[in-house]
């Protein structure tokens, strides 16, 4: 039951980092940022030919992929998506829909639809802990996740910019009024996400096998968490994530594996109906009418 | 005002390039045309695409060979291939403008059992040959089709191997695991071990089905730690295959025997698990190494040699079924002395060959009875064929080398 | 006055002449064209059908109804449940496939319609996700993830073609006209308000609950049904290809690039988004998708209204400089 318990929690620090990023964004811009599975898929193939070309060390690869990422994030912003962004919701949904089709699509004509991964001399060791198995890669990445999402916490609590950034969020036009320039703060914001996307890419392509369409699968993880978690908050992220995660984890010992995904999406659904801002969250758009 | 003009500019200019892509394709006299919608993008691009190459390897061989004789004439071979984006939808509607657009005389089928579930109904009511090389499902064969045609043995016999060689062994060992991917040929592959499974004798302590997109198996592989399996079999394809020895290594759950179907023969396995991969079985359709022959490719290994020089890796099952489906439709078309559908699709029925893919003979369902799968083990990073006894290469290690 | 009364009688005369073309145009292809090009007109109709399906959602109330494809997995799995288990006939099954799928929709609605925005899309693709496990999860009757056969249609190749392309008509003229009559009723009128303003519209006396769990209601139906044609067209079903969320929201592209909120909008977004992947695709084989990536991002970033937004544009500019003329015979 333990090692449920170590599975669950493990998974669920990947889910955290990969939902965080996803619940900025639209938290703060008000966008369904589907292009994030893109962003995760490119930073994980950053990480393998980084390792598979040159020897990287995947976790030293992080940084690399991670300022890649803000940088493609913030062109995609600056030069598309902030044009658009006044049309509200479903057209911005549609423009990141159409961004990722483009970079999926490209990736797989780069690096075609082989399956590849990452395998570092000390992949798959484990600590026994009492026969409780802990893989030291995962661990390592459930960790770095935590440290990550804490980071980013306290980037946006104490910086003049993380600050901006939460002032937009709650209201972009009184933000406005008080000289913030809206946007050049969902540039910065959609390419942080970009960059978070980027580092959880980096840690999945050691834990898992990575192609062109790694990312999709995480994405419809993001959504859950995020509603789970609350829009734009970063510890309900985490701890969407983590719950999420155990939830998974314990249907497969219970009910069995193929109904995990039916209670994680009726989970979803009960709480965006009992609770809508979600276990952590602030209203920021929409809610209950 | 002047916006709109440009925004409808732009809109025509968009249109009027898809138009132009639409380009009619004209006939060419004495020419057999094949079709092939498969996955080059999607899910299956990977598979999709090893099966492509399957197809333009005999083509390219039959061309380069003067062409098929029918009669008293040679006919060069035209394949047109289109891609299905992993959709049965898209291929529904590809194999239909293949026949009746592009009239093709045969169809080579898609890969995965659910799109050929979906585009042999199309063959099947255009009276068009579809040769299907890589699906194998049972249902496909049950539903009374004339006009389809599989080389792989059924999917349920994958497994059949490594059992066989686990009841074998001096002490066998006793509790079996099957994980199967909900898809239909995995589940196919799943239950016939079951079934299979506790005719030998074996006790099968755990069976489950996991959503095929499945991305952590690690609690599920601890419950079947905790039930006791000895022998763990995997249907499924590459991206399970690694899954599951990745996560089984990090719970050091090392079962005496692990058993895959299509991931293990896969070269990415092994290049990308290394020496995780060690003493891991599979049960596989062909390997280069099995040892079978035919005139037209010569050697399992030569063909693996060329095909190699030509496509730049190594072929897997996938693409030597395809090869082999060109050579038998070929051996048809020659018999028959013509390409109508119901001459050749009898001369199919009476195929009674030895090919470099092994044993060939069509039953009235369609299903290729002769051959079955054989049984391997990775041994020092490469597959060693040790099932059935007549072809092995080796001696099995068993239990399966600790992680 | 004279004047003007001959001038609305030719652009009635003009009315009924394009209306004329167009049946003409809608009854022809099945006789003339390969079967191909019969099976990607068929296509285009359903995707013209699932478009105005979803407009009434996502133009009209303004919900995002980003998973609508759960009713047409929901459609077509009853079809195939019905046929092969039940031996039902096909349209009973066909209708069956309908009522239920719009019984889902009025049932989960009351729920779910309380939520706003994106929180509604994002339950609906929860919705959709957790309907395709329940599914896949029934194995014994729909078959799993190994899928499920629905029997032939009985008639030759010629006829089936026949069927399916007048069933496809058929039913996009259903979700057209539907659409038509909601935009002229009460309830188009509440909706539209309802978009505009929430709370606004349940002041003026609009039942809003009511209003949504209706139009999702009717939406969800019409889905459904074309779910059910599409299971009969196909004879072979999957969870994953008809719980697609890709397929879901390409029709909700389509709704929006021929203009939300608008009666043939959609129709139209649906025939220009289809025919242009179906054309793109022949040319690139390989980067075909990566193609129609760029042609969403650019009809973002140059019509996001709609085409109908065009139309009206085009037709005020051209209204305008007649106007123009007539000042300067003057």
């Amino acid at each position: 039951m333990t090692q449920i318990v170590v599975n669950g929690l493990l998974t669920g620090g990947v889910y955290a980092l990969v939902a965080v990023g996803f619940s900025l964004v639209w938290g703060v811009m008000n966008v369904v940022n589907i292009a994030h599975a893109s962003y995760i898929m490119l930073g994980a193939y950053i990480s393998y030919w980084l390792f598979h070309l040159y020897g990287w060390d995947p976790f030293l690869s992080i940084p690399v992929s991670m300022a890649a990422l803000f940088v493609l994030g913030y062109l995609v912003a600056s030069v598309v998506l902030n044009r658009v962004i006044r049309y509200g919701l479903v057209m911005t949904l549609v423009l990141t829909f159409g961004v990722d089709l483009i970079l999926q699509n490209a990736a797989l004509i780069l690096w075609s639809a082989d399956y590849r991964s990452i395998t570092p001399s000390y992949a798959g060791a484990s600590l026994a802990v009492g026969g409780v198995m802990i893989p030291y890669v995962r661990f390592a990445v459930f960790l770095l996740a935590l440290v990550l999402v804490v980071l980013f916490s306290l980037f946006l609590s104490k910086t003049r910019t993380g600050n901006a950034i939460q002032a937009t969020a709650l209201n972009p036009f009184a933000a406005q009024l008080t000289g913030v320039r809206i946007d050049r703060i969902y540039a910065l914001t959609y390419a942080i996400g970009a960059a978070l996307a980027a580092a959880a890419g980096s840690m999945i392509s050691v834990i898992y096998t990575i192609q062109p369409q790694v990312g999709n699968v995480f994405l419809t993880r993001a959504f859950v968490i995020t509603v789970l978690g609350g829009l734009g908050s970063i510890p309900g992220a985490l701890l969407g994530g983590v719950l999420l995660g155990l939830a998974e984890s314990f249907a497969t010992v219970t009910v069995g594996i193929g109904w995990s995904q039916a209670v994680s999406f009726g989970l979803l659904v009960l709480i965006l109906v009992v609770r809508p801002q979600g276990l952590l969250g602030r209203r920021f758009f929409g809610g209950v009418g | 005002m002047v916006a709109a003009w440009k925004r409808i500019a732009v809109l025509v200019m968009a249109l009027a390039l898809g138009l132009a892509a639409a380009a009619p394709v004209f006939a060419k006299e004495d020419v057999i045309r094949i079709g092939a919608a498969v996955s080059l993008t999607g899910t299956y691009a990977r598979e999709g695409q090893l099966t492509r190459d399957g197809y333009l390897f005999w083509v390219e061989k039959v061309n380069a060979a003067g062409g098929i004789r029918v009669g008293d004439k040679r006919y060069k071979v035209e394949l047109i291939v289109y891609d299905d984006r992993s959709d049965p939808q898209t291929s529904v509607r590809l194999t239909t403008r293949l026949i009746t657009e592009d009239n093709v005389n045969f169809i080579f089928g898609p890969y995965s059992s659910g799109i050929t579930n979906a585009t042999s109904a199309i063959g099947e009511r255009y009276r068009v040959i579809t040769i299907a090389t890589t699906a194998n499902a049972p249902e496909l064969y049950e539903r009374g089709y004339r006009y389809l045609f599989g080389t792989l043995p059924l999917a349920t016999t994958y497994l059949y191997p490594v059992l066989e060689m686990a009841a074998n062994l001096p002490n066998p060992p006793k509790k079996v695991a099957i994980i199967t991917p909900d898809n239909l040929f995995a589940i196919a592959a799943a239950e016939g071990a079951r079934q299979y499974a506790e005719q030998l004798g074996f006790e099968v302590v755990y069976f489950a089905r996991y959503p095929a997109d499945t991305t952590d198996v690690s609690s599920l592989l601890a419950a079947i730690r905790d039930a006791g399996a000895e022998v763990l079999l995997c249907t499924g394809f590459l991206q399970d295959g690694m899954l599951v020895v990745r996560q089984a290594k990090e719970l050091r759950y090392n079962p005496a025997i692990m058993g895959f179907t299509v991931a293990a023969s896969i070269p990415d396995f092994r290049i990308n698990l290394g020496k995780d991969a060690e003493g891991i079985m599979g049960g596989e359709w062909w390997t280069p190494q099995m040892g079978w022959f035919d005139d037209f490719f010569g050697t399992a290994s030569q063909y693996a040699a060329e095909f190699e020089a030509r496509f730049g890796y190594t072929p897997t099952y996938h693409a030597a079924s395809s090869s082999i489906g060109g050579y038998l439709l070929q051996l048809a078309i020659e018999r028959a002395g013509t390409l109508d559908t119901e001459a050749v699709r009898q001369q199919l029925l009476k195929l009674d060959e030895v090919t470099m893919f092994g044993p060939v003979s069509f039953n009235e369902k369609g299903v290729n009875v002769a051959s079955s799968a054989a049984g391997f083990q990775i041994q020092n990073g490469e597959i060693v064929v040790l099932w059935p006894p007549r072809i092995s290469q080796g001696s099995m290690i068993y239990p399966k080398p600790a992680w | 006055m004279s004047a003007s009364q001959s001038s609305s009688f030719a652009r009635r005369a003009a009315w009924a002449f394009v209306a004329l073309v167009l049946a003409v145009a809608a009854v022809l292809p099945p006789f003339y064209l390969s079967g191909y090009w019969v099976r990607v007109i068929t296509s285009l109709l359903m995707y013209g059908a699932l478009a105005s399906a979803i407009n009434i959602m996502v133009g009209f109330a303004g919900y995002p109804a980003l998973g609508n494809i759960a009713f047409f997995g929901v459609g077509a799995y009853t079809v195939a449940v019905l046929m092969v288990k039940y031996n039902v006939d096909f349209f009973v099954a066909l209708l069956a496939a309908g009522v239920l799928a719009g019984l889902y929709a009025a049932l989960l609605g009351r729920a779910v319609l309380r939520l706003r925005g994106a929180y509604f899309g994002i339950a609906t693709i929860g919705i959709n996700h957790a309907t395709s496990e329940i599914v896949t999860n029934l194995d014994s009757l729909t078959g799993g993830g190994r899928g499920t056969i629905v029997p032939f249609y009985p008639g030759g190749i010629q006829e089936e073609r026949m069927f399916f392309y007048f069933l496809m008509l058929g039913l996009m003229l259903l979700a057209v006209g539907t659409t038509w009559l909601i935009s002229r009723s009460r309830l188009g009128y509440g909706l539209r308000a309802l978009k505009a303003d929430q709370e606004g519209a349940s002041v003026m006396g609009v039942n809003t609950t009511r209003f949504k769990v209706i139009a999702w209601t009717v939406s969800a139906g019409l889905t459904g049904l074309v779910g059910g044609a599409y299971a009969y067209w196909l004879s072979f079903l999957e969870p994953p290809y008809v719980f697609d969320i890709t397929m879901g929201v390409k029709t909700y592209i389509m709704a929006i690039l021929g203009g939300a909120g608008t009666v043939v909008g959609p129709v139209l977004g649906a025939f220009t988004l289809e025919l242009l992947s179906e054309l793109i695709w022949g040319r690139f084989l390989e980067a075909h998708m990566l193609v129609l990536g760029i042609v969403v991002v650019l009809v973002v970033l140059f019509i996001p209204q709609g085409f109908m937004s065009l139309f009206a544009q085009l037709a005020a500019t051209l209204k305008r400089r007649r106007t123009g003329e007539v000042r300067a015979d003057g």
